[in-house]
């Protein structure tokens, strides 16, 4: 019974410590990037996001400030969507703001815990923009493009 | 941090989760049908842990090499799969919980509205390098003795900045940054022999706050490397003011020795062609036009201010720079044109015999030197993938007011007067990071015209090799060599007895 219990347990803790690492990761759903709702913009390519991921554009097209927000440097989403966007991989994507700090140059766009979070923000952020599992995307924000094999379409 | 975070989460979760496991295993045992056959798939699942780890000898703990029936009792049947496949379910829909009740707790604890909210206000980073150095110079070079570091292996405390940058509410930024150093220790301060009594500057001093009479320190200087307030509401109109970084250009700007590319600093910045830093106003912003980025700053200052921090002729610096930039994720191109004006003037105060103050002494000023400078730059950015491509081409033109020239050397050239100048410059730099160890050469090439006491023209190449641990710490090292020819006037002396050799070696750590 000793060996029984032993084996099921290290099964379990296993499967439990597969399922935390799997939990991080984007699993393979796609990304889509989001807005709020009274945002005019319907779609947004690469070319729009990256001057405002980068701060360097701060304003919409239409008028009203552009608040980007990002998930940490380790979530695989913020990966794929800095890899996609921004052209950079994760050491070079760090690289690129610790420069910017370097130079005094504006802030990174804020950092938020989870895409729950981003979501929460976006939806209450009249300039707020940001990215989320596909998934996960609900009525309370609009949807302008969407992520998936490093490209950046349409939503 | 947010890796720390995630273990914390994970250690956090695993453990209850594994103590669950552990409890509920009998249960899961109790329902399964006592006389459940061996299936394959139990038969084929590794041999359990407490039959491979040395036990005490029991009965259970005996493992023997094909299965018997009494060890495939203990092997999982399908059902127990299926009780632990929904256990597991059950676990991870606990876990999925967890996390949502966590997002939701940092999503309330995390103001959201912006990059200005209160949870900002105050960051604090920096960058820090320390290393060797070693020059060559030819010892008839005067350059030998003038420059206490030459023909010596130095190990260096380089930069240690730290910046702190300040958002307390939305729009409004500080930013100060500073440089602790231990210098100016053992910068001799006055020269013998001629010049008078041999003399180095010493900062040792009792520690009056020590707990012994004797105990020394050494105290050093404190850079303000600039300090600024911002309002940067408007992406087309932001508004500094304070000391901020001359915005020439694309060496002045990078700065940190983490960002730059090479170890060593273009010459146009140590003999500062144009002021490195200003005190006053800036207005800069942004706008775009297709891919285009385009973008300008425009200065309103005290101008060169390595004198003194008063402006002692009511004249103001002016300066701008405008650029487009084009980044596209794979290729980052950017050009900029610079330029900056202003006029300087040093004064002297004497003391005077004057009939009309009260007591017959009076003070008067007179000026030492007065000078207008013009300075033009242009600059190329360009990166393409791993390759990083930098280039810039300085012009500075420098007048002194009639009658206001400063004497020349007394040392090298006894009675003359200080001339008018024209100054030029040129550098090239290729660096290209190599897909493995982080490895990043670079090659750099520097020209510059320049009347000096050595000669008027040299080149620089330099050949440099950083290695990029992390995004956080590299190793940088740079070999130069420096060459001193007259390319605008004849010489009668070998201006090349004073060509120098150097090795820079940095490891470099941005936190």
């Amino acid at each position: 019974m000793n060996t029984r219990r032993a084996f099921v347990s290290a099964l379990l803790l296993s499967a439990t410590l597969g399922l935390c690492t799997r939990s991080s990761e984007a699993g393979g759903d796609a990304i889509v990037v989001i807005v709020n709702k009274a945002n005019p913009a319907n779609s947004l390519s690469a070319g729009d996001l990256r001057p405002i991921f980068q701060t360097t554009k701060t304003s919409w097209s239409s008028g009203g400030e552009a608040t980007p927000f990002n998930l940490a440097d380790d979530n695989p989403l913020r990966q794929d969507f800095d890899q996609a966007v921004l052209g950079l991989d994760p050491d070079r994507a760090s690289r690129y703001w610790k420069d910017r700090k370097i130079r005094g140059g504006a802030r990174a766009p804020k950092q938020l815990p989870s895409t729950g979070a981003v979501l929460r923000a976006v939806a209450t952020n009249e300039g707020g923009v940001g990215y989320i599992k596909a998934s996960e995307a609900n009525a309370s924000v609009k949807v302008v493009a969407r992520i998936a094999g490093g490209k950046v379409s349409g939503p | 941090m947010p890796r720390t975070k995630t273990l914390k989460f994970r250690l956090g979760l695993v453990a209850p989760l594994a103590l669950i496991c552990a409890l509920r295993a009998p249960e899961a045992f109790a329902q399964a049908p006592a006389a459940a056959p061996p299936t394959p798939p139990a038969a084929a699942t590794p041999v359990p842990p407490a039959a491979a780890t040395p036990v005490p000898a029991t009965p259970d703990a005996v493992a023997p090499a094909a299965p018997t029936a009494e060890a495939a009792k203990d092997l999982p049947s399908a059902t127990d799969l299926a009780t632990l496949r929904a256990e597991l379910d059950e676990t991870k829909k606990a876990l999925e919980e967890v996390k949502s009740q966590q997002s939701d707790a940092e999503t309330a604890a995390t103001p959201a509205e912006d990059s200005s909210s209160s949870g900002d206000a105050l960051k604090i980073y920096g960058f820090m390098d320390m290393g060797v150095s070693r020059t060559w110079v030819n010892k008839s070079s005067v350059l030998s003795t003038i420059f206490q570091g030459a023909n010596n292996t130095t190990f260096v405390v380089g930069n240690v900045n730290f910046y702190f940058d300040a958002q307390p509410i939305k729009h409004f930024r500080g930013l100060a940054e500073v440089r602790f150093t231990n210098q100016p220790l053992g910068e001799i301060v006055n020269y013998g022999g001629l010049a008078g009594t041999f003399q180095r500057k010493d900062s040792f001093s009792y520690d009056s706050g020590g707990t012994a009479l004797n105990a020394p320190i050494w105290s050093g200087g404190v850079i303000l490397e600039r300090a600024w307030i911002e309002w940067n509401e408007l992406q087309a109109l932001k508004f500094r003011v304070g000391n901020f970084f001359t915005p020439f250009g694309i060496w002045n700007e990078d700065h940190g020795t983490p960002t730059l590319i090479s170890l060593a600093l273009p010459q146009f910045i140590i003999q500062r062609q144009m002021p490195i830093r200003q005190t006053g106003m800036m207005v800069y912003g942004n706008a775009f036009a297709g891919d285009w980025e385009l973008g300008y700053a425009a200065t309103l200052s005290n101008g060169r201010q390595e004198i003194s921090n008063y402006n002692f002729n009511n004249s103001i610096g002016l300066g701008g720079r405008v650029y487009a930039r084009r980044d596209t994720g794979s290729v980052n191109t950017t050009f900029g044109l610079s330029y900056f004006t202003g006029t300087t003037r040093d004064k002297e105060t004497d003391v005077v015999i004057d009939p009309s103050a009260a007591n017959g002494i009076g003070f008067a000023d007179k000026t030492k030197f007065e000078y207008t400078e013009h300075v033009a730059g242009a600059d190329a950015s360009i990166d393409i993938g791993p390759t990083r491509i930098r280039s810039e081409a300085v012009i500075r033109r420098q007048v002194y007011k009639p009658g206001q020239r400063p004497p020349g050397s007394a040392l090298f050239s006894p009675g003359s007067f200080a001339p008018d100048l024209w100054q030029e410059t040129v550098y090239l730099l290729v660096a290209h990071q190599l897909p493995w160890a982080g490895l990043e050469p670079y090659l750099y090439a520097e020209y510059m015209e320049n009347p000096t006491i050595i000669s008027d023209a040299s080149l620089g190449l330099s050949l440099g090799l950083n290695i990029h641990f992390n995004s956080s710490v590299q190793w940088k090292t740079q070999a130069t060599r420096s060459m001193f020819f007259n390319a605008l006037y004849h010489s009668p002396y070998d201006v090349s007895a004073n060509n120098v050799s150097q090795l820079y070696s940095r490891l470099v750590m941005a936190f």
